[in-house]
C-alpha cells in the first residue's frame, strides 16, 4: 500500500509546484516599467519635498561646486538631533545636491559620550548597515574620510539629575583622541548642541528637569573652551539656531523640546555652507 | 483499502494548503505602494530605498530583486513602509530577520524619541507574502493590511 502512495505523492507535489510557478510568475511580467520608477520621485512626494525645501539657500550661489565637495569626505557622528538632520538632508537630495556625498552616523536611541568612550556597563551602539557596532568600526569602514563632525552631549545633559560638565567634556576629548588615533589624517570638528525652545516643557524620559537653557548654554560655552585648549575646531551650531533671546525658535522644532524641524535643519545645512566657504575659520 | 484512501485525502489537502499558501506572490513592491497610496489617506512620503537600506537595515542593492522604502517628506517621525521583494527564499529569510531588527530598533528608539508614536509602533505590520517582506509602521496599518489581504 505504501509503495502505491508514494508516486501518487510525487504527483502531487509536482503539480503543486507547478502552479505555484505559474502564480508566481504573472503579477511580476507586469512590473518592468514600476521597477524603473523606483528610481524616481512620485509626484505627491516631490511636490512634498519642494514645498519643504523652496525656500532653502542651500548651496545656490557660485562656490556651489567647492563647498559640495568639502563635504564630500565627511561623515556626521550624533545623536537624535543629528537623525533629524540626516532625514533632512537625504529627503532634500531627492531635489538637490546636499552637503556633497557626506555620510551620516545617527541615531535614535539616545546615544551618548558616556556610551562611545566605554564609560557604561551596557552601552548604546549604533546601528549601522544593519547591525549594532561601536562607532571605531563603523568609521573604520568607511572609505575616504577627511573630516568627521560630532554632535553629542546632549543625552550625557540630559540622562542624569545633576550632570558635570567636567565629566561630560572630558568624555568629549577622550572620543576625539580615539577618533583622531583611529583616523590620523581626518579633521575633528564638534557641533555645538542646539538651544531648546522657550518652553520649560520637557519629555518624560528627560531625568534631569532642570534642563533648560542657562545649562546648554552654560555647557556649549564648556565645550568651546575644552576644544580652544585642544585646538579642536568647533561649527557653532548653537549660535546659527539662537534667536536674539537664545532660545530655539517653535519654527526649528518639531516637538516643543529640542529637536529639529526641517526649516532648523535646514538652518543648520546653510550655516554649514558657510563653515565650508570660510574653511571653517569661523570659530 | 478505505484508511488509504483517507490517508491520501489528507495528504492531499494538506499539499494542497500548502501550496496555496506558497503561491500567494504580490505585485512588485513599487505597485505595492502606488496601491497603498491610493488606497489610504497616506500622504507625502518620499522614497529613500537608495540609501536608507543600506544604512538602517544592511540590504544591499544585489540582495533583492525590488524595494521601496518610504519615510515621511516633511519633518521626522517614525512612520515607515518598507517593501522589498527578495530573490529567492533564502534571500527573503535574511531580508526578514534585517526587517525585524529595524523594527526592534525602531522600539528602543522611541523610548528615547518620538515617544508620541509609540502606540503606532505597537501596532507595526511585519509581514511575509512570498518573497515580498513588508514593514509597516504607519497610521493607516489597517487599511494597508486589508490592501495585502486583497491580493490573496
Amino acid at each position: 500500500m505504501k509503495h502505491r502512495l508514494i508516486p501518487i505523492l510525487c504527483l502531487l507535489l509536482l503539480l503543486c509546484s507547478c502552479g505555484s510557478e505559474a502564480e508566481m510568475t504573472t503579477p511580476c511580467e507586469t512590473t518592468e516599467a514600476s521597477e524603473i520608477t523606483v528610481m524616481t520621485e512620485p509626484p505627491a512626494a516631490e511636490t512634498s519635498v519642494v514645498a519643504a525645501t523652496d525656500e532653502a539657500t542651500v548651496g545656490e550661489d557660485s562656490e556651489d561646486i567647492d563647498t559640495e565637495k568639502y563635504f564630500d569626505g565627511a561623515v556626521f557622528v550624533g545623536d537624535s538631533i543629528m537623525e533629524g538632520i540626516r532625514q533632512y538632508v537625504v529627503r532634500t537630495r531627492k531635489v538637490q545636491p546636499t552637503l556633497g556625498e557626506a555620510r551620516f552616523v545617527a541615531t535614535t536611541v539616545g546615544i551618548s559620550l558616556a556610551d562611545l568612550v566605554g564609560d557604561k556597563a551596557q552601552p548604546n551602539y549604533y546601528r549601522y548597515n544593519g547591525k549594532e557596532q561601536p562607532i571605531e568600526d563603523i568609521l573604520s569602514s568607511l572609505d575616504g574620510i577627511d573630516k568627521v563632525f560630532l554632535l553629542l552631549g546632549q543625552n550625557d545633559l540630559v540622562s542624569v539629575a545633576e550632570p558635570s560638565f567636567d565629566v561630560i567634556t572630558e568624555r568629549y576629548l577622550r572620543l576625539v583622541c580615539n577618533l583622531q588615533t583611529l583616523l590620523p589624517d581626518a579633521e575633528i570638528i564638534i557641533m555645538t548642541n542646539p538651544p531648546k525652545v522657550a518652553s520649560s516643557w520637557l519629555p518624560n524620559y528627560v531625568e534631569n528637569r532642570s534642563f533648560d537653557n542657562s545649562l546648554i548654554d552654560a555647557f556649549v560655552e564648556s565645550v568651546k573652551e575644552m576644544c580652544t585648549d585642544n585646538e579642536i575646531r568647533v561649527f557653532d551650531m548653537h549660535s546659527c539656531l539662537e534667536n536674539e533671546d537664545g532660545i530655539l525658535p517653535d519654527g526649528y522644532c518639531r516637538d516643543g523640546y529640542i529637536h529639529l524641524s526641517d526649516e532648523g535643519a535646514q538652518t543648520v545645512v546653510n550655516a554649514l555652507y558657510e563653515f565650508a566657504k570660510n574653511k571653517g575659520e569661523a570659530k | 483499502m478505505k484508511k488509504a484512501f483517507l490517508a491520501i485525502a489528507a495528504v492531499l489537502a494538506l499539499l494542497l494548503s500548502a501550496c496555496g499558501e506558497q503561491q500567494i506572490e504580490l505585485p512588485m513592491p513599487t505597485e505595492v505602494y502606488a496601491a497603498i497610496e491610493s488606497g489610504t489617506e497616506i500622504d507625502g512620503m518620499i522614497d529613500v530605498a537608495d540609501d536608507f537600506l543600506m544604512t538602517n537595515l544592511g540590504i544591499g542593492e544585489g540582495e533583492y530583486e525590488s524595494a521601496v522604502y518610504y519615510i515621511t517628506a516633511i519633518g521626522d517621525s517614525c512612520e515607515e513602509i518598507i517593501i522589498v521583494k527578495a530573490k529567492d527564499e533564502s534571500g527573503a529569510d535574511v531580508i526578514y530577520e534585517k526587517l525585524e531588527g529595524r523594527l526592534e530598533y525602531i522600539e528602543k528608539s522611541a523610548q528615547n524619541y518620538l515617544t508620541e508614536y509609540l502606540p503606532m509602533i505597537a501596532s507595526a505590520e511585519l509581514r511575509r507574502d512570498g518573497l515580498t517582506l513588508s514593514l509597516i509602521v504607519s497610521p493607516h496599518v489597517e487599511q494597508i493590511k486589508a490592501i495585502y489581504e486583497s491580493y490573496r
